[in-house]
Protein backbone atom coordinates (compact mmCIF):
# COMPACT_ATOMS: atom_id res chain seq x y z
CA UNK A 1 0.00 0.00 0.00
CA UNK A 2 1.17 3.77 -0.92
CA UNK A 3 2.30 4.34 2.82
CA UNK A 4 4.23 1.24 2.75
CA UNK A 5 6.72 2.44 -0.29
CA UNK A 6 10.05 3.08 0.98
CA UNK A 7 11.82 3.87 -2.26
CA UNK A 8 12.05 8.26 -1.85
CA UNK A 9 11.15 8.19 -5.54
CA UNK A 10 8.07 6.16 -4.68
CA UNK A 11 5.92 9.07 -5.92
CA UNK A 12 7.55 9.65 -9.58
CA UNK A 13 7.54 5.59 -10.05
CA UNK A 14 3.69 5.61 -8.93
CA UNK A 15 3.26 8.85 -11.49
CA UNK A 16 4.86 6.64 -14.71
CA UNK A 17 2.60 4.20 -13.75
CA UNK A 18 -0.46 5.95 -13.83
CA UNK A 19 1.19 7.54 -17.27
CA UNK A 20 1.57 11.12 -15.20
CA UNK A 21 5.04 12.07 -16.35
CA UNK A 22 6.44 13.98 -18.81
CA UNK A 23 8.13 12.41 -22.18
CA UNK A 24 11.53 12.93 -20.63
CA UNK A 25 11.07 11.77 -17.01
CA UNK A 26 9.35 8.40 -18.32
CA UNK A 27 12.36 7.69 -20.34
CA UNK A 28 14.79 8.29 -17.79
CA UNK A 29 12.50 6.04 -15.57
CA UNK A 30 12.47 3.26 -18.30
CA UNK A 31 16.07 3.92 -19.13
CA UNK A 32 16.87 3.15 -15.67
CA UNK A 33 14.38 0.13 -15.23
CA UNK A 34 15.99 -1.66 -18.46
CA UNK A 35 19.13 -1.25 -17.09
CA UNK A 36 18.89 -1.84 -13.06
CA UNK A 37 17.41 -5.05 -11.75
CA UNK A 38 16.79 -3.79 -8.13
CA UNK A 39 14.79 -1.27 -10.35
CA UNK A 40 12.97 -3.21 -12.12
CA UNK A 41 11.63 -5.39 -8.86
CA UNK A 42 10.56 -2.20 -7.59
CA UNK A 43 8.76 -1.49 -10.17
CA UNK A 44 6.99 -4.72 -10.25
CA UNK A 45 6.25 -4.33 -6.36
CA UNK A 46 4.93 -0.87 -7.05
CA UNK A 47 2.26 -2.48 -9.49
CA UNK A 48 1.17 -4.92 -7.17
CA UNK A 49 1.03 -1.92 -4.55
CA UNK A 50 -1.16 0.46 -6.63
CA UNK A 51 -3.32 -2.40 -7.08
CA UNK A 52 -3.78 -3.22 -3.98
CA UNK A 53 -4.34 0.23 -2.96
CA UNK A 54 -6.99 0.93 -5.94
CA UNK A 55 -8.65 -2.53 -4.59
CA UNK A 56 -8.83 -0.93 -1.09
CA UNK A 57 -10.18 2.22 -2.56
CA UNK A 58 -7.02 4.73 -1.34
CA UNK A 59 -6.42 6.67 -4.43
CA UNK A 60 -7.32 9.92 -5.08
CA UNK A 61 -10.26 10.42 -7.63
CA UNK A 62 -7.75 11.62 -10.60
CA UNK A 63 -5.58 8.34 -9.82
CA UNK A 64 -8.66 5.95 -9.81
CA UNK A 65 -9.24 7.71 -13.67
CA UNK A 66 -5.52 7.15 -14.52
CA UNK A 67 -5.56 3.34 -12.93
CA UNK A 68 -8.64 2.59 -15.16
CA UNK A 69 -7.89 4.80 -18.23
CA UNK A 70 -3.63 3.90 -18.38
CA UNK A 71 -2.70 1.29 -16.31
CA UNK A 72 -5.35 -1.08 -16.67
CA UNK A 73 -5.19 -0.79 -20.56
CA UNK A 74 -3.19 -4.09 -20.70
CA UNK A 75 -4.55 -7.60 -20.53
CA UNK A 76 -1.69 -8.36 -18.34
CA UNK A 77 -2.41 -5.81 -15.80
CA UNK A 78 -6.36 -6.89 -15.79
CA UNK A 79 -4.87 -10.20 -14.95
CA UNK A 80 -3.08 -9.05 -12.04
CA UNK A 81 -6.16 -6.88 -11.19
CA UNK A 82 -8.22 -10.25 -10.96
CA UNK A 83 -5.54 -12.46 -8.97
CA UNK A 84 -5.09 -9.27 -6.59
CA UNK A 85 -9.04 -9.06 -5.80
CA UNK A 86 -9.49 -13.52 -6.13
CA UNK A 87 -6.48 -13.34 -3.28
CA UNK A 88 -8.24 -10.52 -1.26
CA UNK A 89 -11.59 -12.33 -1.20
CA UNK A 90 -10.00 -15.35 -0.84
CA UNK A 91 -8.42 -14.11 2.62
CA UNK A 92 -11.32 -12.36 3.75
CA UNK A 93 -13.56 -15.24 3.87
CA UNK A 94 -10.99 -17.69 5.28
CA UNK A 95 -9.63 -15.00 7.77
CA UNK A 96 -11.80 -16.40 10.72
CA UNK A 97 -11.29 -20.09 9.83
CA UNK A 98 -7.27 -19.18 9.68
CA UNK A 99 -7.31 -17.36 12.92
CA UNK A 100 -8.62 -20.75 14.41
CA UNK A 101 -6.23 -22.78 12.90
CA UNK A 102 -3.38 -20.54 14.23
CA UNK A 103 -5.08 -20.98 17.84
CA UNK A 104 -5.02 -24.62 17.23
CA UNK A 105 -1.67 -24.55 15.80
CA UNK A 106 -0.58 -23.08 19.31
CA UNK A 107 -2.41 -25.09 21.39
CA UNK A 108 -1.34 -27.80 19.59
CA UNK A 109 2.16 -26.87 20.01
CA UNK A 110 2.12 -26.33 23.57
CA UNK A 111 0.51 -29.63 24.14
CA UNK A 112 3.27 -31.48 21.98
CA UNK A 113 5.90 -29.08 24.00
CA UNK A 114 4.33 -30.48 27.07
CA UNK A 115 4.30 -34.39 26.12
CA UNK A 116 8.29 -33.37 24.60
CA UNK A 117 9.13 -31.71 28.22
CA UNK A 118 11.11 -34.49 30.14
CA UNK A 119 9.25 -35.63 32.85
CA UNK A 120 10.11 -35.89 36.31
CA UNK A 121 9.49 -39.64 37.77
CA UNK A 122 7.60 -38.61 40.45
CA UNK A 123 5.75 -39.89 43.45
CA UNK A 124 1.78 -38.74 43.99
CA UNK A 125 2.30 -38.31 47.52
CA UNK A 126 5.48 -36.16 46.97
CA UNK A 127 3.29 -32.92 46.36
CA UNK A 128 3.60 -32.70 49.95
CA UNK A 129 7.43 -33.47 50.81
CA UNK A 130 7.20 -31.65 54.30
CA UNK A 131 4.43 -33.33 55.46
CA UNK A 132 3.98 -37.13 56.91
CA UNK A 133 3.06 -40.53 55.23
CA UNK A 134 0.17 -40.63 57.34
CA UNK A 135 -1.14 -36.62 56.53
CA UNK A 136 -0.13 -36.74 53.38
CA UNK A 137 -2.72 -39.90 52.21
CA UNK A 138 -5.18 -37.94 54.63
CA UNK A 139 -4.82 -34.65 52.25
CA UNK A 140 -4.67 -36.95 49.01
CA UNK A 141 -8.00 -38.57 50.04
CA UNK A 142 -9.65 -34.63 50.96
CA UNK A 143 -8.62 -33.45 47.23
CA UNK A 144 -9.99 -36.62 45.46
CA UNK A 145 -13.28 -36.12 46.99
CA UNK A 146 -12.76 -32.64 46.14
CA UNK A 147 -11.82 -33.03 42.40
CA UNK A 148 -14.61 -35.97 41.89
CA UNK A 149 -16.75 -33.80 42.87
CA UNK A 150 -16.11 -30.56 40.63
CA UNK A 151 -15.87 -32.92 38.25
CA UNK A 152 -19.36 -34.29 38.54
CA UNK A 153 -21.09 -30.83 39.01
CA UNK A 154 -19.23 -29.83 35.87
CA UNK A 155 -20.89 -33.02 34.01
CA UNK A 156 -24.44 -32.08 35.78
CA UNK A 157 -24.34 -28.41 34.72
CA UNK A 158 -23.46 -29.28 30.94
CA UNK A 159 -26.62 -28.11 28.59
CA UNK A 160 -25.19 -29.09 25.56
CA UNK A 161 -22.57 -31.64 24.15
CA UNK A 162 -19.76 -29.30 23.31
CA UNK A 163 -17.50 -31.82 22.91
CA UNK A 164 -14.06 -29.59 23.25
CA UNK A 165 -14.86 -26.82 25.45
CA UNK A 166 -13.82 -23.72 24.32
CA UNK A 167 -13.39 -25.51 20.81
CA UNK A 168 -15.49 -22.53 18.03
CA UNK A 169 -15.25 -21.17 14.92
CA UNK A 170 -15.95 -17.35 14.74
CA UNK A 171 -17.35 -15.88 11.98
CA UNK A 172 -18.52 -12.15 10.90
CA UNK A 173 -21.38 -11.82 9.05
CA UNK A 174 -22.88 -8.86 6.87
CA UNK A 175 -26.60 -8.49 6.15
CA UNK A 176 -27.78 -8.93 2.46
CA UNK A 177 -24.74 -11.18 0.64
CA UNK A 178 -25.87 -13.40 -0.98
CA UNK A 179 -24.18 -16.42 -3.47
CA UNK A 180 -24.69 -14.66 -6.46
CA UNK A 181 -22.22 -11.66 -4.99
CA UNK A 182 -19.65 -14.07 -5.01
CA UNK A 183 -18.87 -12.70 -1.59
CA UNK A 184 -20.29 -15.84 0.99
CA UNK A 185 -18.43 -16.50 4.03
CA UNK A 186 -17.05 -19.86 4.39
CA UNK A 187 -16.30 -21.90 7.63
CA UNK A 188 -14.78 -25.19 8.11
CA UNK A 189 -16.17 -26.02 11.46
CA UNK A 190 -14.93 -29.46 12.76
CA UNK A 191 -18.26 -31.86 14.27
CA UNK A 192 -16.38 -30.99 17.80
CA UNK A 193 -16.80 -26.64 17.25
CA UNK A 194 -19.16 -24.42 18.20
CA UNK A 195 -19.55 -21.86 15.65
CA UNK A 196 -20.17 -18.28 16.52
CA UNK A 197 -21.60 -16.02 14.55
CA UNK A 198 -21.58 -12.21 14.57
CA UNK A 199 -24.42 -10.71 13.09
CA UNK A 200 -24.09 -7.15 12.01
CA UNK A 201 -26.70 -5.64 12.50
CA UNK A 202 -28.25 -2.72 10.38
CA UNK A 203 -30.05 -0.38 12.57
CA UNK A 204 -30.89 -1.28 16.44
CA UNK A 205 -34.25 -0.45 16.45
CA UNK A 206 -34.91 -3.89 18.83
CA UNK A 207 -34.06 -4.50 22.50
CA UNK A 208 -34.06 -8.12 21.72
CA UNK A 209 -33.28 -10.36 18.88
CA UNK A 210 -33.60 -13.89 17.55
CA UNK A 211 -31.53 -15.77 15.26
CA UNK A 212 -32.99 -18.70 12.89
CA UNK A 213 -30.58 -20.86 10.84
CA UNK A 214 -32.40 -21.95 7.92
CA UNK A 215 -30.33 -24.66 5.35
CA UNK A 216 -30.16 -24.87 1.64
CA UNK A 217 -33.71 -26.31 1.32
CA UNK A 218 -35.05 -23.68 3.81
CA UNK A 219 -35.53 -26.05 6.79
CA UNK A 220 -34.77 -25.18 10.42
CA UNK A 221 -31.16 -26.13 11.14
CA UNK A 222 -31.40 -24.14 14.65
CA UNK A 223 -32.97 -21.27 16.29
CA UNK A 224 -31.47 -19.10 19.46
CA UNK A 225 -33.69 -17.74 22.39
CA UNK A 226 -33.41 -14.15 22.85
CA UNK A 227 -30.24 -12.16 22.36
CA UNK A 228 -29.67 -8.10 22.78
CA UNK A 229 -27.39 -6.34 20.08
CA UNK A 230 -23.94 -5.74 21.81
CA UNK A 231 -22.21 -1.78 20.88
CA UNK A 232 -19.07 -2.62 18.93
CA UNK A 233 -16.81 -0.14 17.80
CA UNK A 234 -17.88 0.75 14.31
CA UNK A 235 -21.58 -1.63 14.59
CA UNK A 236 -23.53 -3.36 16.52
CA UNK A 237 -23.61 -7.50 16.39
CA UNK A 238 -25.44 -9.80 18.02
CA UNK A 239 -23.54 -12.82 18.58
CA UNK A 240 -25.09 -16.62 18.45
CA UNK A 241 -23.47 -19.51 18.98
CA UNK A 242 -24.30 -22.61 17.61
CA UNK A 243 -23.74 -25.97 19.34
CA UNK A 244 -21.47 -28.27 17.62
CA UNK A 245 -22.24 -30.85 15.14
CA UNK A 246 -25.39 -29.32 14.11
CA UNK A 247 -23.88 -28.04 10.53
CA UNK A 248 -23.14 -30.32 7.52
CA UNK A 249 -21.03 -29.05 4.24
CA UNK A 250 -23.60 -26.77 2.44
CA UNK A 251 -25.31 -23.17 2.20
CA UNK A 252 -27.27 -21.29 4.82
CA UNK A 253 -29.17 -18.63 5.81
CA UNK A 254 -29.46 -17.07 8.94
CA UNK A 255 -32.47 -14.72 9.26
CA UNK A 256 -32.22 -11.96 12.45
CA UNK A 257 -35.54 -11.05 13.58
CA UNK A 258 -36.40 -8.43 16.43
CA UNK A 259 -38.75 -8.45 18.65
CA UNK A 260 -41.60 -5.66 18.53
CA UNK A 261 -42.96 -4.07 21.61
CA UNK A 262 -46.68 -6.03 21.39
CA UNK A 263 -44.50 -9.25 21.25
CA UNK A 264 -44.37 -10.20 17.18
CA UNK A 265 -41.07 -11.10 15.40
CA UNK A 266 -40.19 -8.49 12.15
CA UNK A 267 -37.47 -9.87 10.19
CA UNK A 268 -34.40 -7.91 10.07
CA UNK A 269 -32.26 -8.94 8.03
CA UNK A 270 -30.41 -12.57 6.46
CA UNK A 271 -26.77 -13.44 6.47
CA UNK A 272 -25.02 -16.02 3.58
CA UNK A 273 -22.72 -18.45 5.01
CA UNK A 274 -21.05 -21.58 3.57
CA UNK A 275 -19.90 -24.29 5.49
CA UNK A 276 -17.00 -26.20 3.82
CA UNK A 277 -16.29 -30.15 4.88
CA UNK B 1 3.58 -6.02 -36.20
CA UNK B 2 5.69 -5.92 -39.51
CA UNK B 3 8.40 -8.66 -38.92
CA UNK B 4 10.56 -9.01 -41.80
CA UNK B 5 13.79 -10.55 -40.02
CA UNK B 6 13.87 -13.63 -38.34
CA UNK B 7 16.11 -14.03 -35.52
CA UNK B 8 18.49 -17.19 -36.88
CA UNK B 9 21.24 -19.26 -34.94
CA UNK B 10 23.88 -17.33 -36.00
CA UNK B 11 22.12 -13.87 -35.50
CA UNK B 12 21.45 -15.08 -31.71
CA UNK B 13 24.97 -16.36 -31.40
CA UNK B 14 26.36 -13.11 -32.18
CA UNK B 15 23.95 -11.00 -30.06
CA UNK B 16 25.02 -13.55 -27.36
CA UNK B 17 28.93 -12.73 -28.63
CA UNK B 18 28.09 -8.46 -28.59
CA UNK B 19 26.22 -9.03 -24.91
CA UNK B 20 28.67 -10.59 -22.88
CA UNK B 21 32.15 -12.88 -23.98
CA UNK B 22 30.93 -15.61 -21.29
CA UNK B 23 27.85 -16.80 -23.13
CA UNK B 24 26.69 -17.83 -19.58
CA UNK B 25 26.43 -14.48 -18.68
CA UNK B 26 25.13 -13.02 -21.95
CA UNK B 27 22.57 -15.92 -22.10
CA UNK B 28 21.20 -13.97 -18.46
CA UNK B 29 21.43 -10.53 -19.84
CA UNK B 30 19.49 -11.51 -22.80
CA UNK B 31 16.85 -12.48 -20.35
CA UNK B 32 16.76 -9.87 -18.33
CA UNK B 33 16.70 -7.36 -21.29
CA UNK B 34 13.97 -9.26 -22.75
CA UNK B 35 11.71 -9.66 -19.67
CA UNK B 36 12.36 -5.14 -18.99
CA UNK B 37 11.44 -4.95 -22.34
CA UNK B 38 8.36 -6.52 -21.81
CA UNK B 39 7.31 -4.57 -18.96
CA UNK B 40 7.88 -1.31 -20.34
CA UNK B 41 5.85 -2.16 -23.03
CA UNK B 42 3.14 -3.29 -20.87
CA UNK B 43 3.55 0.03 -18.71
CA UNK B 44 3.40 2.00 -21.76
CA UNK B 45 0.02 0.50 -22.58
CA UNK B 46 0.96 -2.28 -25.15
CA UNK B 47 -1.62 -5.47 -25.26
CA UNK B 48 1.52 -7.52 -27.44
CA UNK B 49 4.37 -6.30 -25.10
CA UNK B 50 6.11 -9.89 -25.81
CA UNK B 51 5.99 -9.36 -29.24
CA UNK B 52 7.07 -6.02 -29.22
CA UNK B 53 10.19 -6.85 -26.97
CA UNK B 54 10.78 -9.87 -29.47
CA UNK B 55 10.91 -7.68 -32.34
CA UNK B 56 13.03 -4.96 -30.87
CA UNK B 57 15.66 -7.79 -29.92
CA UNK B 58 15.17 -8.80 -33.55
CA UNK B 59 16.02 -5.45 -34.41
CA UNK B 60 19.03 -4.87 -32.31
CA UNK B 61 20.49 -8.51 -33.81
CA UNK B 62 19.88 -7.34 -37.28
CA UNK B 63 21.94 -3.98 -36.74
CA UNK B 64 24.67 -5.59 -35.35
CA UNK B 65 26.73 -6.08 -38.12
CA UNK B 66 26.85 -2.36 -38.86
CA UNK B 67 27.30 -1.18 -35.12
CA UNK B 68 29.33 -4.08 -33.63
CA UNK B 69 32.82 -2.39 -34.58
CA UNK B 70 32.03 1.07 -33.32
CA UNK B 71 29.90 0.59 -30.56
CA UNK B 72 30.85 0.75 -26.78
CA UNK B 73 29.18 1.24 -23.42
CA UNK B 74 26.34 -0.30 -22.19
CA UNK B 75 24.20 -2.38 -23.95
CA UNK B 76 20.97 -1.70 -22.73
CA UNK B 77 20.44 1.71 -23.67
CA UNK B 78 20.70 0.41 -27.45
CA UNK B 79 17.91 -1.26 -27.10
CA UNK B 80 15.93 0.79 -25.33
CA UNK B 81 16.27 3.55 -28.45
CA UNK B 82 14.96 0.48 -30.63
CA UNK B 83 11.98 -0.28 -28.39
CA UNK B 84 10.82 3.41 -28.96
CA UNK B 85 10.83 3.19 -32.52
CA UNK B 86 9.05 -0.41 -32.17
CA UNK B 87 6.66 1.42 -29.79
CA UNK B 88 5.93 4.45 -32.11
CA UNK B 89 5.38 1.75 -34.98
CA UNK B 90 2.67 0.29 -32.68
CA UNK B 91 1.06 3.17 -31.76
CA UNK B 92 0.38 3.88 -35.59
CA UNK B 93 -1.59 0.54 -35.94
CA UNK B 94 -5.05 -0.27 -35.34
CA UNK B 95 -5.97 -1.45 -31.84
CA UNK B 96 -6.40 -5.44 -31.65
CA UNK B 97 -9.60 -6.32 -30.04
CA UNK B 98 -9.21 -8.06 -26.49
CA UNK B 99 -11.11 -10.81 -26.10
CA UNK B 100 -13.36 -10.09 -22.97
CA UNK B 101 -12.25 -12.09 -20.35
CA UNK B 102 -14.32 -14.60 -18.32
CA UNK B 103 -16.70 -12.74 -15.48
CA UNK B 104 -16.45 -14.18 -12.10
CA UNK B 105 -19.56 -16.14 -12.22
CA UNK B 106 -20.59 -18.37 -8.98
CA UNK B 107 -18.86 -21.95 -10.54
CA UNK B 108 -15.26 -19.96 -11.44
CA UNK B 109 -15.63 -18.54 -7.90
CA UNK B 110 -15.61 -21.77 -6.68
CA UNK B 111 -12.73 -22.96 -8.83
CA UNK B 112 -10.82 -19.83 -8.14
CA UNK B 113 -11.16 -20.69 -4.62
CA UNK B 114 -10.42 -24.61 -4.05
CA UNK B 115 -7.10 -23.64 -6.69
CA UNK B 116 -5.90 -20.67 -3.51
CA UNK B 117 -6.76 -23.03 -0.99
CA UNK B 118 -4.92 -26.25 -2.67
CA UNK B 119 -2.30 -23.04 -3.84
CA UNK B 120 -1.79 -21.97 -0.34
CA UNK B 121 -1.59 -25.27 1.18
CA UNK B 122 1.34 -25.64 -0.65
CA UNK B 123 3.37 -23.19 0.16
CA UNK B 124 5.44 -23.52 3.21
CA UNK B 125 4.21 -22.95 6.88
CA UNK B 126 5.86 -19.92 7.11
CA UNK B 127 5.02 -18.58 3.71
CA UNK B 128 1.49 -19.14 4.46
CA UNK B 129 1.34 -17.25 7.75
CA UNK B 130 3.27 -14.43 5.86
CA UNK B 131 0.84 -14.02 2.87
CA UNK B 132 -2.23 -14.06 5.20
CA UNK B 133 -0.73 -11.46 7.70
CA UNK B 134 0.89 -9.53 5.15
CA UNK B 135 -2.15 -9.08 2.70
CA UNK B 136 -4.75 -9.49 4.90
CA UNK B 137 -6.80 -5.95 6.84
CA UNK B 138 -6.88 -2.61 5.26
CA UNK B 139 -5.18 0.46 5.69
CA UNK B 140 -3.78 1.31 8.68
CA UNK B 141 -4.05 -2.05 10.06
CA UNK B 142 -2.21 -3.06 7.10
CA UNK B 143 0.47 -0.78 7.67
CA UNK B 144 0.65 -1.61 11.30
CA UNK B 145 0.31 -5.61 10.78
CA UNK B 146 3.17 -5.22 8.44
CA UNK B 147 5.82 -3.56 10.56
CA UNK B 148 5.10 -6.06 12.93
CA UNK B 149 5.45 -8.98 10.95
CA UNK B 150 8.95 -7.45 9.68
CA UNK B 151 9.58 -6.96 13.33
CA UNK B 152 9.12 -10.48 14.42
CA UNK B 153 10.85 -12.00 10.89
CA UNK B 154 13.77 -9.55 11.93
CA UNK B 155 14.18 -8.19 8.58
CA UNK B 156 13.41 -4.50 7.32
CA UNK B 157 10.16 -3.54 5.82
CA UNK B 158 11.65 -3.63 2.55
CA UNK B 159 12.93 -7.31 2.48
CA UNK B 160 9.43 -8.21 3.71
CA UNK B 161 7.75 -6.78 0.82
CA UNK B 162 10.36 -7.95 -1.88
CA UNK B 163 9.55 -11.82 -0.17
CA UNK B 164 5.99 -10.88 0.02
CA UNK B 165 5.82 -9.66 -3.80
CA UNK B 166 7.93 -13.21 -4.62
CA UNK B 167 5.50 -15.78 -3.09
CA UNK B 168 2.64 -13.94 -4.43
CA UNK B 169 3.82 -14.23 -8.07
CA UNK B 170 4.41 -17.88 -6.73
CA UNK B 171 1.05 -18.17 -5.57
CA UNK B 172 -0.17 -15.93 -9.00
CA UNK B 173 1.18 -18.81 -11.30
CA UNK B 174 0.14 -21.60 -9.38
CA UNK B 175 -3.63 -20.28 -9.38
CA UNK B 176 -3.44 -19.78 -12.86
CA UNK B 177 -1.85 -23.18 -14.14
CA UNK B 178 -4.74 -25.03 -11.68
CA UNK B 179 -7.10 -23.00 -13.51
CA UNK B 180 -5.78 -24.20 -16.87
CA UNK B 181 -6.00 -27.76 -15.38
CA UNK B 182 -9.49 -27.68 -14.19
CA UNK B 183 -10.43 -26.18 -17.44
CA UNK B 184 -9.26 -29.22 -19.71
Amino acid sequence: MGALILNPQASQLRRYLLGQLLADEQAQIEQRLLADGDFFLEVSISEEELIDDYLDRELSDLEIKAFESHFLVTAERRKQLRFARRLATYLTETEDVAEFEAVSESSAHAARDAAAAPKKKQNFFSFFPALSPALSYSLAAVILVAVVGVAWLAFRDRSTPSGRPGSFVAVTLAPGLTRDGGEIKRIKPTSNDQVVMRLIVPTKNYPVYRTRLLADDNSEVWASGDLAAVEESDANVVIATIPPGLLTAGDYRAVLSGRAPNGSLDDVATYSLRVLQ
Amino acid sequence: MKKDWILTQESFDALLAWLDPSREEAGRQYEDIRVRLIKIFICRGCNESEDLADETINRVSNKLHKIRATYEGARAPYFYGVAHKVYLEYRRRPPTPLLPPRSDDSELMEQVHACLEKCIENLAPDNRRLVRKYYQGEKTAKIIRRKKLADSLGIALNALRIRAHRLRGTLQECVEGCLEEVAT
